[in-house]
């Protein structure tokens, strides 16, 4: 447990054009210990996804990963050759997406795409291969296994595909497996079913998980520490059990508050985050929050806040200027709406 | 068994349709102005002999008796004696037909010689140097016209190196091939671009799906991912395109077969149109419709293969 499974450190992964340079992933760190599940939480184009393809180096042109290192038990991804890559991807880290009807081949039966991921010098009998596809889908849980390998994605429903897929990421013995939002595109209760599937896999095969959501109600079952991002960078980062009771930056803070059911939020509409996400593009000058922020002040809007330890505790990182007097942003509300009346 | 009954209940759609083709043939035939027993006789025969021809042939009978005797004969193959040349129609097919689906057949595998390879490696290398290169062939070859195309052909390999025959195609199945490898490439090459372009197109957009990246993601070797990921899917619309580019080949090989000289359909058809041989046109039009079904049916049967989504 002391070196941790995976650390990135200062990850920047940058879209190019002829007239912009987009930081979709600016400067993100943070480490993922052995059998932990780490939470990457934040709005839809805030960089999680693009952290977790840069890991796995799958970012396309025009995008590219310019800077940073990903150290996997030590070893830095980003100088990996090709060939090195590829006997990472599947063996060693592997990666579930958010679209099960638009992940598996159409064209391929669910058996051929389980074998394609398996390592043909482990398994090197047709016979070796199939009993271990047999096994991948009854260790996800799917149903008469036998009959399911031998048809095509499309006579699965969207719950079903989403077990094959996981099933067919994790067959050669995952170290570290990446869900990017897998749940999201499934609804309510077929989601809660494949989170638990998630976490008992992860028991039992002793792998750690990389989660991305926007959904703080799936961070809070499933993760054991979590990241905040906005706009390509880690906001805060602590322990799962310390965001939600003391989140300390007010981007986290305006999330949990819009969560159905959050504190104060009871038999009132929802509170909701103003504004839009910035242009990544077009970062404004000072703490790219500040604009929709309610607690913004003048140094927020000039200088950019750095990630660092609240109050001397290394475990919880926090982006943000306004350290001291904020530790009761409940009671802030009379005073966050005299400021965000004063921004407008 | 699935595609087995699948094959069946398409080939039993195919029986209403070339009906409408049947109903169709017998329409316009009609419809186009003039009296055959007339146009047979000639201008200067008297009236008395056309009314004779007219009776003998069944045009004073009414329309549902005259189409009854049309699709009896019809399933038979029998469409009556060409005017023009004034033996059996579908002899005079049989004995031409032969040369237009071998063009056609040659034409196909060249430009899927063609296509298919630069199409891959043109989606591949999106934007790169070999595709940009390979769009702008693909550019001139499509505003390329078929004939000119032809008699460039025909300068370069029969007039100043003398490989092929610039014209007919002999007598020995070896002549015949000869004599088609020049028509062939002309025909193919406007087909061949309009395929690399749309492979080349879905290729870019297949190589952007998800399960391409998860194929990656889950550490499969490029040229699997290539071969069973992104190209099997990619050829799927290209399939489609090609069956319409054959039977677009088969109705346009009247021109290639005017230029090279070749005893072929395209030119029977033609020959047809223009002496007014109305039997003899009937019977074309229904052997080109066959044939465009023909080709449908296989285009339907590859895709049967390849698709599993297609069964259901």
């Amino acid at each position: 447990m002391n070196t941790p499974l995976l650390e990135v450190k200062d990850l920047q992964t940058y879209f190019f054009s002829k007239h912009e340079t987009v930081k979709a992933v600016d400067g993100v760190s943070f480490t993922v210990n052995e059998q932990e599940t780490f939470g990457l939480v934040g709005e839809s184009g805030c960089g999680k996804s693009m952290t977790c393809r840069s890991i796995l180096g799958l970012v396309k042109s025009p995008g590219r990963v310019v800077g940073g290192e990903i150290l996997y038990k030590g070893d830095d991804l980003l100088h990996k050759s090709k060939r090195e890559m590829q006997a990472i991807r599947g063996r060693e880290i592997g990666m579930i997406f958010q679209e099960p009807m638009t992940a598996l081949n159409p064209l391929l039966k669910v058996k051929d795409q389980i074998i394609d991921a398996l390592d043909k010098s482990i398994y090197n009998t047709a016979e070796k291969r199939y009993n271990h596809a047999l096994e991948m889908l009854k260790l996800v849980g799917i149903p008469s296994p036998e009959s399911r390998l031998e048809e095509y994605p499309h006579q699965f429903s969207g719950g079903m595909r989403q077990r094959v897929m996981i099933a067919i990421a994790l067959c050669s013995g995952l170290k570290l497996l990446l869900a990017d939002e897998p749940t999201t595109a499934l609804d309510v209760t077929i989601q809660d079913q494949v989170m638990k599937l998630i976490n008992r896999l992860r028991d039992q095969l002793k792998m750690s998980v990389i989660l991305i959501t926007h959904d703080l109600g799936v961070v809070a079952q499933m993760c054991d520490r979590v990241a905040v991002m906005y706009a390509g960078q880690i906001v805060e980062m602590t322990d799962t059990r310390t965001l939600f009771h003391m989140p300390r930056h007010p981007y986290t803070y305006a999330l949990m508050s819009s969560l159905p059911g959050a504190a104060g939020s009871s038999q009132k509409r929802l509170p909701t985050i103003e504004g839009a996400p910035p242009n990544l593009a077009n970062l404004p000058e000072g703490c790219p929050f500040a604009p929709r922020c309610r607690f913004a002040q003048d140094i927020c809007r000039k200088e950019k806040p750095e990630l660092l330890p609240y109050e001397g505790d290394v475990a919880h990182l926090v982006r943000c200027h306004i350290r001291d007097g904020r530790t009761q942003f409940v009671g802030a509300t009379a005073k966050g709406k005299q400021e965000g009346g004063a921004e407008q | 068994m699935a595609r087995l009954t699948y094959i069946l209940k398409r080939i039993l759609q195919m029986i209403p349709v070339l009906f409408v083709v049947i109903v169709l043939i017998f329409v316009m035939i009609r419809l186009i102005p003039g009296d055959p027993a007339r146009l047979m006789l000639g201008e200067t025969a008297v009236e008395a002999d056309v009314e004779a021809l007219r009776e003998a042939m069944g045009l004073n009978e009414p329309y549902t008796t005259q189409f009854a005797i049309f699709f009896k004969n019809l399933l038979h193959f029998d469409f009556g004696n060409s005017l023009l040349y004034k033996t059996s129609c579908i002899d005079l097919v049989k004995e031409r037909l032969p040369l237009t689906v071998s063009l056609t057949v040659v034409a196909t595998l060249f430009s899927l010689l063609i296509s298919i390879p630069l199409g891959f490696v043109a989606g591949l290398h999106k934007d790169k140097a070999s595709d940009q290169a390979i769009r702008i062939s693909a550019l001139a070859a499509i505003s390329m016209p078929t004939f000119w195309v032809g008699l460039l052909l025909m300068i370069a390999f029969s007039v100043k190196i003398r490989i092929f025959p610039a014209g007919g195609w002999g007598t020995t199945p070896l002549e015949h091939l000869q004599g088609l490898i020049l028509p062939g490439i002309a025909q193919a090459l406007m087909t061949a671009a309009l395929l690399m372009r749309n492979l080349r197109n879905s290729v870019v957009d297949i190589s952007r799906m998800d399960y391409v990246d998860f194929a990656v993601s889950k550490g499969v070797s490029t040229r699997r991912v290539r071969s069973a990921y992104i190209m099997k899917n990619s050829l799927i619309s290209t399939i489609t395109l090609l069956s319409t580019r054959i039977t677009y080949m088969l109705g346009g090989s009247v021109v290639i077969e005017t230029v090279f000289s070749l005893p072929g359909c395209g030119k029977l058809l033609v020959d047809a149109i223009f002496a007014r041989d109305y039997a003899m046109v009937q019977c074309m039009v229904f052997i080109f419709a066959l044939i465009v079904l023909l080709v449908s049916l296989i285009t339907d049967i590859i895709y049967s293969f390849i698709d599993p989504r297609i069964t259901l």
